[in-house]
């Protein structure tokens, strides 16, 4: 069992290294699921996440807004540390904006409503500002049309880029994906990863992103980060990690999904 | 040659839509045969036993006391009004309980959900032991702890002001009209109008500017501040329209004068219907609550959303579509269960019906009382079928 801690947190690039994770653990009563994971993502790096389930990697990605809480170890998102501090906790929760496996949009409220609501009521943004930002993310996820809609009347791939824009909304410096298109039927991944392709071309912002899709890891990762067991056991270029990886364990994985 | 007897080509006995239309003339036949032989069994079973019935007894005078009463009742007054007074009684127990019951379901419900170990675990006994015992047991015990009392003086008294005890019941202050109170209260009602429009008018200023205008804080204000000056007019005229009358005990045995005060029965019988209701009130806020996916509030909480935000425009309007209907049959619930007052002798319809009987026919009396209990329940259904069609459909 690998049990070394890859890449150690270089303490000089630390102001450019917009998460900071140093020696992180989470228990879930007897289940010990993060077991030390020391990783920095940079400004503007795309961070993809792979590994098998149970393996600690939407845990982790939890953690970064808080919607876990970690027992030991830091976690510093844009250099505010996550602590038992509410107020911390609210001004790092607007700036991360996170992507959902199962879309999660609120049902009761309109495509337009779903995406204004939290720039309306957090931002306190002028409706009808919100409402024209909100009209842009549309287009931007390319559909516009369906703004007048409720979620129950979408399709998955459709609710998932609307759950996206509602995300983008908040004008997030990172955004977080846990497994966005594991809960899509094969013709809807493809719309869904397009939107995420121009998110991350565009280089606005942070991006750490759980998927299986190897081809789009392949495509827009910096880095490739792989979880096994609570740890990160590989943390490489997409080219080494699919060329050259240094652990077995990630060959091995690497044959499962392939 | 064939008979043949068809509709659009297919033979009737086969056509689904004559079948069924056949299947629901039979049917109605039968009932209405069913029940005009009941009705008139029973009529010719009441004419040969001498049973009396009609409605004639209405306008005679009722010449027995009503032991409490709403509205103002003397033994001289017809049946007819003895039956508003003891309708009056019923709906007051059951609108003060339903609002009381209410609140308290709600909060014992959302506490029973709170990260707060202590508080839940003490909400949900409370809820499992009143939701188990029968209610008529518990209002006979909330009597019997009532009954058991000292008088006024040695009774519980809080602030100097309101006062429990086994002789007068429960006496609390009240507000006394003093000059004009009627016009006083229509300057209220006007205020509160204004504030709505306030509310409205905010909460436009709020989406169109996006600056905070605290529409609650500014409509709260114009009610208040409309009532107050209302009030000073008053004062400055003369009097204050209404004075705030707190209870003294008085004389031998010291009962209370001033203020309000209910009877033990009254108090027993609320406290009952309350605590009980409320317990499965408290069940179907919980239930409600929870049955809004733990994916919603994450998702809200993500996009930087408060606790009290995202329990305000996303938890709670989701709950509300899940908790309305079982809620509406709660308070129906409560409404029936009021008739219990007849066993600790609270004066409700039921107890005075009941008592109606010895010198009026019982039949009658009953056939009225159902449809009064029938008129009660069919109205809360309809206010609460409104707001549940208002809150589905701004659901989508």
């Amino acid at each position: 069992m690998a049990t070394e801690t890859a890449v150690a947190a270089d303490p000089a690039s630390e102001q450019d290294n917009i998460i900071v994770a140093r020696d992180v653990h989470k228990w879930f009563g007897n289940f010990h699921a993060l077991r030390g994971v020391t990783t920095t993502v940079g400004r503007g790096e795309v961070v993809v996440v792979i590994g098998p389930s149970g393996s600690g990697k939407s845990t982790f990605i939890r953690t970064i807004n808080r919607l876990e809480q970690h027992q030991r170890g830091d976690i510093i998102v844009d250099g505010v540390e996550m602590t038992e501090d509410v107020r911390n906790i609210d001004a790092i929760r607007s700036e991360v904006g996170m992507v959902f496996q199962s879309f999660n949009l609120f049902p009761h409220l309109t495509v337009m409503r779903n995406i204004t609501l939290a720039p309306t009521k957090v931002r306190k943004t002028p409706m009808d500002e919100a409402d024209a930002s909100a009209m842009q993310l549309l287009e931007r996820v390319g559909i516009p049309e369906q703004a007048e809609k409720y979620p129950g009347e979408l399709s998955g791939g459709q609710q998932q880029r609307v759950a996206i824009a509602r995300a983008l909304a908040m004008n997030p410096k990172i955004m977080l994906f846990d497994e966005p298109t594991s809960a899509l039927d094969p013709e809807m991944i493809k719309e869904v990863l397009e939107v995420m392709k121009e998110l991350a071309a565009s280089h606005q912002m942070t991006i750490v992103a759980i998927t299986h899709e190897l081809g789009f890891a392949r495509e827009v990762a910096d880095r490739i980060v792989m979880f096994d067991e609570g740890q990160i056991v590989e943390d490489l270029p997409p080219d080494e990690f699919f060329n050259n990886p240094r652990h077995e364990r990630v060959r091995r994985f690497l044959s499962q999904i392939l | 040659m064939r008979l043949s007897l068809t509709y659009q080509g297919i033979p009737i006995w086969r056509h689904s839509r004559i079948l069924s239309w056949t299947a629901q003339i039979v049917s109605g036949i039968l009932v209405v045969a069913a029940v005009a032989f009941f009705l008139s069994n029973v009529s010719s079973a009441m004419v040969q036993r001498d049973i009396p019935f009609g409605f004639s007894f209405l306008n005679r005078e009722y010449s027995t006391p009503i032991s409490e009463h709403l509205l103002p009742y003397e033994e001289s007054d017809t049946f007819a009004y003895a039956f508003l007074v003891a309708a009056t009684n019923t709906l007051m127990v059951s609108v003060v309980g339903v609002i009381l019951a209410t609140m308290l379901g709600i909060i014992v419900g959302a506490v029973q959900l709170s990260g707060n170990w202590v508080i839940s675990k003490v909400a949900t006994v409370y809820v499992e032991v009143f939701r188990n015992v029968p209610l008529l047991v518990q209002l006979i015990f909330w009597y019997i702890l009532l009954l058991g009392l000292p008088p006024v003086r040695e009774g519980i008294i809080l602030f100097n002001a309101i006062y429990l005890n086994n002789n007068a019941g429960l006496s609390f202050p009240w507000p006394e009209g003093q000059q004009r109170p009627g016009l006083w209260l229509l300057c209220v009602v006007l205020a509160i109008a204004l504030g709505i429009v306030t509310k409205m008018l905010l909460e436009r200023r709020e989406e169109r500017t996006g600056r905070p205008s605290c529409p609650w804080l500014g409509a709260i204000g114009v009610v208040i501040a409309g009532s107050f000056v209302a009030w000073l007019v008053w004062v400055a005229i003369g009097d204050a329209p209404y004075v705030m009358s707190v209870p003294e005990p008085a004389g031998r045995f010291g009962h209370p004068v001033g203020g309000y005060t209910i009877s033990i029965e009254l108090t027993a019988l609320l406290v009952g219907l309350i605590i009980y209701t409320a317990a499965f009130i408290a069940e179907i806020v919980r239930g409600g609550l929870q049955s809004v996916s733990r994916g919603q509030g994450e998702a809200s909480r993500s996009l930087g959303l408060g606790t009290m935000q995202t329990l305000r425009f996303v938890t709670f309007p989701q709950a509300l579509r899940v908790i309305v209907p079982p809620m509406i049959s709660q308070y129906l619930n409560l409404t029936k269960n009021s008739s219990l007052a007849l066993a600790i002798g609270y004066a409700d319809l039921t107890s005075v019906a009941k008592t109606m009987t010895q010198t009026a026919p019982a039949v009658t009396i009953f056939l009225i009382i159902m449809g009064i209990y029938l008129l009660y329940s069919l109205t809360y259904s309809l206010i609460g079928n409104l707001y549940n069609r208002h809150i589905q459909f701004t659901g989508g």
